[in-house]
């Protein structure tokens, strides 16, 4: 981690956004949201579906027009900011997506995919472009010899890696990732993961880790904020918050993720049943 | 929203995408063969084919033969030679016709999906509309009230088939521009150029490529109805449909007259219409693994 | 011993043409046994499943799958029909998409128990809201008219466990239960299974990705890999340590609330093998730290190792070096 700056690089305050589901019937997706993002921090947003952790990352990229709130990235007001403003401002922040296949154009190749962004903001030559396809890449351990496949004849962790490596061409300062592991298998998910850790360590860069599973977030990010119908019910570094939380629901999170031992995850079902049934019931 | 049903998708259905062989690779093949063949009959056919116009009273309603491969008609004039001529203006028409609903039909689609709002509605709503009334019946307004050219015939077609066209390249174009690698796009900064020219038209294509078969078999049809009913192509030219028409006069004298424009319609649109199925199913599919 | 085997699968193959996603398989389930099948996408646990419901559709199927004591390989169709959803019943990963959306949760009830049990139309609506209730869904007397898309995603998985569990099955084939649902609900669907088997003695086998869940619930865990079972250990056992390196690289990549933070989460390289693309030898080989010359060439077969089943030519050695581990460690 690198030393905290006195600005944070990303300030988002007071998010609402509404979307209208029938003639009557709304939905807050956003309600209220705030928070901060420090320069060179993993900031883990984890809730479960429904809960608008990823309408928080879409405002947070200016691709959601919201209802009320400003999101301040580096200074810069990107609720105010249009067109071609706004198109050079998101060189500096990008998004992984989930379904690592759905991501990619699958019309396109590797290289095709890595350049895209490269070309739509009008950076360097061929030659040029060539190369930093080439560098990123080589920085998510995928060789040369992948710059010529197509998503469809590669495996779902290579998808991934070629998502990221795309993200990282413009070399951007936030990179959002949203689900970005949820997809992938066991053992794939724990090389990604890892490769997510080293280019931070290499490149200085600053994370949004949106995740369902709490064990995942636990893991990369340093700061927490647990999101349920719209809001952030609570908020910390991961040491408070996994030592001591305060939130009711994250405490349920929580005790309803399994541990990878079956002497504490039974006895961690006995503690939660007992407790569910002290409590209400389901 | 994560939805998780489709987080898990990549868990159960396997973590690749196989190509899966293209099914009936073969009659896309034979389809596209045949076609090439038709055209490719019509453009050189005049080469060695009869004079079209060119009269023989003694050899009236003859059967086919050496000389007049599908015999004559009840001029003495060379069948094969008229078809060739025929197919020409016939295969002409449905080509320029396909071009104009695929620009017309293009344009309109895609301004319809990016604009979205009021504009999108005012669009969607004219080509429900147009598409309410009977195509046949707006052709032989406009052929009354524009007169029938070759050229005019291909435009009045290629225009009435644009609102479908354009309904089809919308709803193609709304779909990709919900899913994750146009989100991805936008969230990279392309502009709104190089989604729609790098990003969506290749992924659209399939779907056009489809359109445009339907659509070329619809013009030959709707060409064959005009001239048939006397409002399409007039004398001394004659389509296939002209032949048709001209053929069902004297059916008692010569089937022939009949039988041959009519199975080079079938066959036309037959294959057109086996392309386009073989055009829509091919699209990629992940291959389950798991 | 035998007589308590409900289902004995003997050298299971699954085959779409030359490709073999499932080759040779065997494996024993006793009444009221929760078994784990874990692995990674492409390893075969789902196919496995749906080759013993004779669901995998345009594939050659060999071997034998002895439902007590009957092959269910060699029933017609007809036959299978009845099997299905009675005596072996299945509950999938999606629960909407397993459910008719045009008709009431109730009627689908009805008819899946009407099916396998002789009953009147009153009978069946009231069997169907006893078996909600007992599922756990509340006021099963107003649900049983409702349709499946004004249930939540864990309250439609208890539809589908009620409707699998309607005709007391011997065994359940569970295809990943929990993994479309949030995780305060898995939780609760999970504790739902651990109540019924325990009171119908039903045999249970739990196809999972997530460790997690598997030593929640499982007695005996079964590793797959490329297609082959590589290790199948009590759960206890198999956690503690396991012999195959690839049972312990999952394992050893699996996050949870214990992972140790700040430092690279234990993984191997490479991705999983496809189908028709398995490397000579030991599967896992290319992988592998531990493998030799003789893992590049000969295919090892699953033998016995300290109390349970290995597939790796160094098991021997592996489980003396836990062995030692173990001893140095108490």
């Amino acid at each position: 981690m690198s030393e905290p700056e006195t600005t944070p690089l990303v300030v988002a305050s007071g998010l609402r956004k509404t979307f209208r589901l029938g003639a009557r019937e709304t939905l807050v997706a956003l309600d209220d949201v705030s928070l901060e993002i420090r320069r060179g921090e993993t900031f883990g947003l984890v809730g479960e579906s429904g809960s608008g952790k990823s309408t928080v990352s879409r405002a947070l990229l200016g691709l959601l027009p919201l209802d009320a709130g400003s999101v301040q990235f580096d200074g810069l007001e990107v609720t105010r900011l249009k067109g071609g403003e706004l198109r050079r401002l998101r060189k500096r922040m990008q998004m992984v997506f989930q379904d690592p296949f759905a991501a990619l154009n699958r019309r396109q190749s590797v290289a095709q995919i890595v350049a895209a962004p490269l070309e739509a903001h009008g950076i360097g030559d061929r030659a040029s472009r060539a190369a930093r396809v080439e560098e990123m890449l080589d920085l998510v351990g995928l060789g040369p010899a992948y710059r010529e496949r197509r998503p469809r004849e590669m495996s779902g962790g290579q998808c991934q890696r070629v998502a990221i490596a795309r993200a990282l061409a413009l070399d951007p300062e936030l990179v959002v990732l949203d689900e970005s592991v949820s997809a992938l298998d066991v053992s794939i998910q724990a090389q990604v993961l890892n490769l997510l850790g080293e280019l931070q360590q290499r490149l200085g860069l600053t994370y949004l880790f949106i995740s369902h599973d709490l064990a995942v977030v636990r893991y990369m990010a340093s700061t927490v904020a647990v999101m349920q119908r719209g809001s952030i019910v609570e908020r910390g570094s991961r040491e408070q918050l996994f030592r001591s939380a305060q939130h009711e629901y994250t405490r349920q999170l929580m005790s309803a993720i399994p541990a990878v031992d079956p002497t504490a995850e039974r006895a961690r079902r006995r503690a939660a049943r007992t407790e569910a049934g002290v409590s209400s019931g389901g | 929203m994560a939805s998780p049903a489709s987080l898990s998708l990549a868990g159960r259905f396997g973590g690749r995408r196989r190509r899966v062989p293209r099914r009936g690779s073969g009659t896309t093949i034979a389809a596209i063969a045949v076609l090439a063949a038709i055209v490719l009959l019509c453009a050189i056919g005049p080469l060695f084919a009869a004079d079209p116009g060119a009269l023989d009273n003694a050899n009236r309603f003859a059967g086919p033969s050496a000389a007049n491969w599908f015999g004559t008609d009840q001029l003495g004039r060379d069948l094969f030679a008229r078809m060739v001529a025929g197919g020409r203006i016939s295969l002409g028409i449905a080509a320029g016709a396909t071009v104009v609903s695929m620009l017309l039909g293009a344009l309109w689609g895609f301004t319809a999906a990016l604009a979205r709002g009021i504009f999108d509605e005012l669009l969607m709503r004219l080509a429900d509309v147009t598409m309410a009334i009977p195509q046949l019946l707006f052709a032989l307004v406009f052929v009354a009230a524009f007169g029938a050219t070759t050229a005019g015939l291909a435009l009045i077609i290629g225009v009435l088939l644009t609102p479908v066209t354009a309904r089809m390249i919308r709803s193609a174009v709304l779909t990709e521009l919900q899913s994750d690698y146009t989100q991805a796009a936008v969230a990279y900064g392309a502009s709104r150029w190089r989604l729609v020219l790098r990003e969506i038209l290749p992924n659209v294509s399939a779907p056009l490529g489809v359109q445009a078969s339907i659509n070329a078999a619809n013009a030959i049809i709707l060409e064959a109805a005009l001239s048939f009913v006397g409002l399409g192509v007039q004398p001394p030219d004659a389509s296939w449909g002209t032949l048709l028409q001209q053929g069902y006069q004297k059916i008692y004298q010569s089937t022939s007259g009949v039988i041959i424009p009519a199975l080079a319609i079938f066959l036309t649109i037959w294959m057109l219409n086996l392309l386009a199925d073989q055009l829509g199913g091919t699209d990629d599919v992940r291959g389950r693994t798991g | 011993m035998t007589t308590d085997t409900v289902l004995d699968v003997r050298d299971l193959r699954v085959a779409f043409g030359e490709i073999e996603p499932v080759r040779g398989i065997s494996f024993r389930l006793r009444r009221g046994e929760r078994l784990g099948l874990v692995g990674e996408s492409g390893s075969g646990k789902s196919l496995t499943a749906l080759a013993i419901m004779r669901l995998a559709r345009r594939a050659q199927l060999s071997g034998e799958v002895l439902l007590q004591g009957e092959d269910l390989l060699t029933l017609k169709p007809r036959q299978m029909e009845q099997v299905r959803g009675g005596r072996v019943a299945m509950v999938y990963q999606d629960p909407m998409s397993a459910l008719n959306p045009v008709y009431t949760v109730g009627k689908q009830l009805e008819e899946a128990i009407r099916l396998h049990r002789r009953l009147d139309r009153r009978g069946a609506r009231d069997r169907a809201i006893e078996l909600l209730d007992d599922v756990g869904v509340p006021h099963p007397q107003r649900r049983v008219e409702q349709y499946p898309h004004e249930f939540s995603g864990g309250m439609r998985q208890r539809v589908m466990i009620a409707m699998a569990m309607c005709a007391d099955p011997a065994v359940l084939i569970c295809d990943e239960p929990t993994t479309a649902l949030d995780v305060t609900t898995q939780a609760r669907i999970m504790d739902l299974l651990d109540r019924l088997v325990e009171e119908h003695h039903t045999a249970v086998m739990l196809i999972t990705h997530d460790l997690g869940v598997a030593a929640g619930f499982c007695d005996t865990i079964q590793v797959m890999y490329g297609g082959r079972i590589v290790e199948r250990a009590e759960a206890e056992a198999l956690y503690r340590a396991s012999l195959h390196p690839y049972s312990e690289a999952l394992l050893g990549a699996a996050v949870d609330l214990n992972l140790e933070l700040g430092v690279p989460i234990p993984t191997i390289g490479g991705s999983p093998p496809l189908a028709g693309s398995l490397p000579a030898g030991c599967s896992f080989h290319p992988r592998c730290a531990w493998a030799q010359d003789r893992c590049r060439s000969e295919a090892p077969q699953l033998r016995e190792v300290a109390g349970r089943l290995v597939e790796c030519h160094r098991a021997d050695e592996r489980a003396a070096a836990v062995k030692e581990e173990t001893h140095v460690g108490a």
